[in-house]
């Protein structure tokens, strides 16, 4: 037997599987064909002149079809998950419930925020094939995150999504603040990047692997070295930037407020969703044996959060910076729930993040639709006043999701809260489950801002020069916000099922699923 | 103490101190150049881990290839004021080399000198002749890490994209 075939020996090939990666892999294909397709249009009577870019009209088509098919892809893995679950290309992806619950989370944000860019492309300029190519490619890298079962996958999904959205978040070049957004994330983005890969080079360095699952084996005996808690640090710090977490947040307001509103939402959700999806497998079923030592971490974290990300979010009067803020502030809810360090937290966590995509994903296509033409119209006050009664549906669409997003029965968000509080409540934190609900009161002051604009006050009243807000609602926009009201109150209303589903995906992670009450 | 040992520490040293010259130099072409010693360090430390290959690919690709695109791009900028890279906050400085050094003393602390690896990583059982070789790592990236190749592709593909998108005329 040659050197080379004992290689290939020990490093046998196990269970290759299409069907582990199917969302992925639509999601490429369709990703490159928009790109492609993208040829066959330029020097047709499309473009100003021969050769040049203009905007484009099979992209945005590929784009949502891809993702329709990626999402049925989702829908097929679970439904055929009991045979097919378990681990794929060496242990680099697991197929189980957590994955594909989430991959359906960002597969379904993806498809929204397609169905909300495409009028608001066409008005500011941003309707090229390439904008559409790499909302694809950072949801191919969502997909690759929430599946990882490898810190090297961790690493790469993490990076194929976060550069497709530095690049998308500049895309108004002629934006002073979009490119000042993207500049910022790019600079602080990578220094996150850097303290990741330290962390990784840390833990692989005492483990001597970085398979998630090998790593959880080999540190469950013995006292934990010193060199490994400091990789697990770096990693809380990679993570902690990537969900924007206290103090690791600042780039967070200027990015939002930066980038076209349709990849706010997008950052909003799915990014958000994709990488609490890593750092929930990292830390509650990898470093399970570590939960001693990085339980109270988070839980300084989570106070931290809750209450700088109200707090600031009290001053906003840009609608994407106050969403940006909140956005920072759900995030520390959803960190209570890890703490909580149960099953029914985990569960939580699954359930909270298909509510808060759904609610998020709702208030910024209201802001999508709202934006104009030119420069953005965010203001709450100027923008927002009198809204209830020049586009009523609207309004109430945007009341919705206000509610949603305080925690206001009957709707998602506050059915995820509750289960947040229950789960924390049973884990015997009762100050951090205190203090939730006093930062959801605290929030109640802005979002509820919002409705009392709309409906409270009337444009000239406010000193809007602009006259009143006009809506771009187009077919698709109003699709994507009907989807996600009947979403946000289909969940309030229903929870059982969805609950019932995210406890099911939750008992793929074996080490919190022992812990089940 | 070893002949590697001793290659260890002096190119080690070398790498951690070139590296903090290249953030602290003010002439961005003298970064750059300290940027090549470190990336020389680099490989030689791969040589002392038997990884031949990838020394020779990092002096080849780094300190070779990407180092010139460096210097092509730092003189095509034509910085001819320094002083745009004066950190302007000195306070925040002395505040993050108080972290660091804190952060690095707390790893001494815990007894980093100390700590020996007690696990073998994945070069254990490869055959002593393939070890670090061509065929070692080719064979590595087709099978075990066949998924990462290929996701790593697909980032060189958005980085292009995004090069491209970043670059174009404004219609």
């Amino acid at each position: 037997m040659s050197p080379i075939d004992q290689l290939l020996e020990l490093h046998a090939m196990s269970r290759p599987a299409a069907f582990a990666v199917l969302p992925a892999l639509v999601l490429v294909v369709f990703a490159i064909v928009t790109l492609l397709a993208d040829l066959l249009e330029l020097g047709s009577s499309r473009g100003p002149a021969e050769g040049q870019a203009g905007p484009t009209i099979m992209a945005p088509w590929l784009a949502m079809t891809g993702t329709a098919i990626a999402f049925g892809a989702v829908v097929w893995q679970w439904l055929r998950l009991e045979e097919e679950a378990g681990l794929y290309f060496n242990g680099m992806i697991a197929l189980d419930g957590f994955a594909v619950f989430l991959t359906g989370v960002v597969v379904a944000a993806t498809l929204l925020t397609l169905l909300l860019t495409v009028g608001y492309s066409r008005r500011h300029n941003v309707d090229l094939a390439e904008y559409y190519h790499l909302i694809l490619m950072a949801a191919v890298g969502m997909v690759l995150l929430v599946e990882a079962a490898n810190l090297v996958m961790v690493f790469l999904g993490l990076e194929v999504m976060s550069v497709s959205v530095y690049i998308l978040t500049g895309f108004r070049r002629t934006q002073l603040r979009s490119i000042e957004g993207a500049l910022k994330y790019f600079v602080l983005g990578a220094f996150s990047t850097g303290f990741f890969v330290y962390g990784i080079a840390m833990v692989y360095g005492t483990t001597g692997t970085m398979d998630l699952a090998e790593i959880g084996t080999r540190i469950a005996t013995g006292p934990p070295a010193p060199l490994l808690l400091a990789g697990v640090g770096l990693l809380v710090i990679g993570f902690g930037f990537k969900v924007a977490l206290v103090p690791f947040h600042m780039w967070s307001p200027d990015v939002y407020e930066g980038a076209p509103t349709p990849i706010t939402g997008f950052m909003a959700t799915g990014v958000k969703a994709a990488g609490f999806a890593a750092f929930v497998r990292v830390f509650l079923s990898t470093f399970d044996a570590l939960a001693d030592q990085w339980v109270p971490v988070l839980w300084v974290l989570a106070v931290l959060t809750m209450l700088v990300g109200n707090v600031a979010a009290i001053r906003q009067d840009d609608v994407k910076r106050m969403l940006a803020y909140s956005s920072i502030a759900h995030a520390g809810y959803l960190v209570v729930a890890m703490v909580a360090h149960n099953a029914l937290g985990t569960a939580a966590v699954l359930y909270y993040l298909a509510a808060y995509t759904a609610m998020t994903v709702g208030a910024f296509g209201v802001a999508v639709t709202l934006s104009g033409r030119g420069a953005e119209r965010t203001s709450i006050s100027r923008d927002y006043a009198g809204l209830g009664y020049s586009e009523p549906l609207l309004a109430a669409a945007m009341a919705v999701f206000m509610f949603s997003l305080t925690g206001v029965p009957p709707t998602a968000g506050f059915v995820g809260k509750f289960y947040i509080i229950s789960a924390a409540v049973d884990a015997g934190h009762v100050p951090l489950a205190v203090l939730l609900v006093v930062a959801s009161v605290i929030s109640a002051y802005y979002y509820l801002k919002v409705v009392v604009a709309m409906y409270m006050t009337s444009p000239s009243s406010a000193g809007s020069d602009a006259g009143p807000t006009h809506a771009h609602l187009g077919a698709l926009a109003s699709t994507a916000i009907l989807a996600t009201v009947v979403a946000v109150l289909g969940m309030g209303i229903f929870p059982g099922e969805w609950i019932d589903m995210a406890r099911a995906s939750v008992e793929g992670l074996a080490t919190a699923a022992a812990r089940l009450p | 103490m070893t002949g590697v040992d001793l290659a260890f520490w002096f190119f080690g040293t070398l790498a951690v101190v070139t590296s903090v010259l290249v953030i602290t130099n003010r002439n961005p072409v003298a970064s750059v150049l300290f940027l090549v010693i470190a990336f020389f360090s680099l490989a030689a430390l791969f040589v002392t881990l038997h990884s031949h290959f990838l020394a020779a690919i990092q002096v080849l690709v780094y300190a070779g290839a990407i180092m010139v695109l460096f210097l092509f791009v730092v003189m095509l900028l034509n910085l001819g004021q320094p002083q745009w890279f004066d950190v302007q906050a000195r306070p925040l400085v002395i505040v993050a080399a108080a972290l660091g050094a804190a952060f690095v003393g707390l790893l001494w602390k815990g007894g980093l000198l100390e700590w020996t690896p007690t696990v073998t990583g994945p070069a254990a059982g490869v055959p002593e002749d393939v070890l670090g070789s061509v065929e070692a790592i080719g064979s590595a990236l087709y099978t075990v890490y066949y998924l990462p190749f290929i996701a790593t592709a697909l980032l060189l593909l958005i980085a292009m994209v995004g090069a491209v998108v970043i670059a174009r005329r404004e219609r």
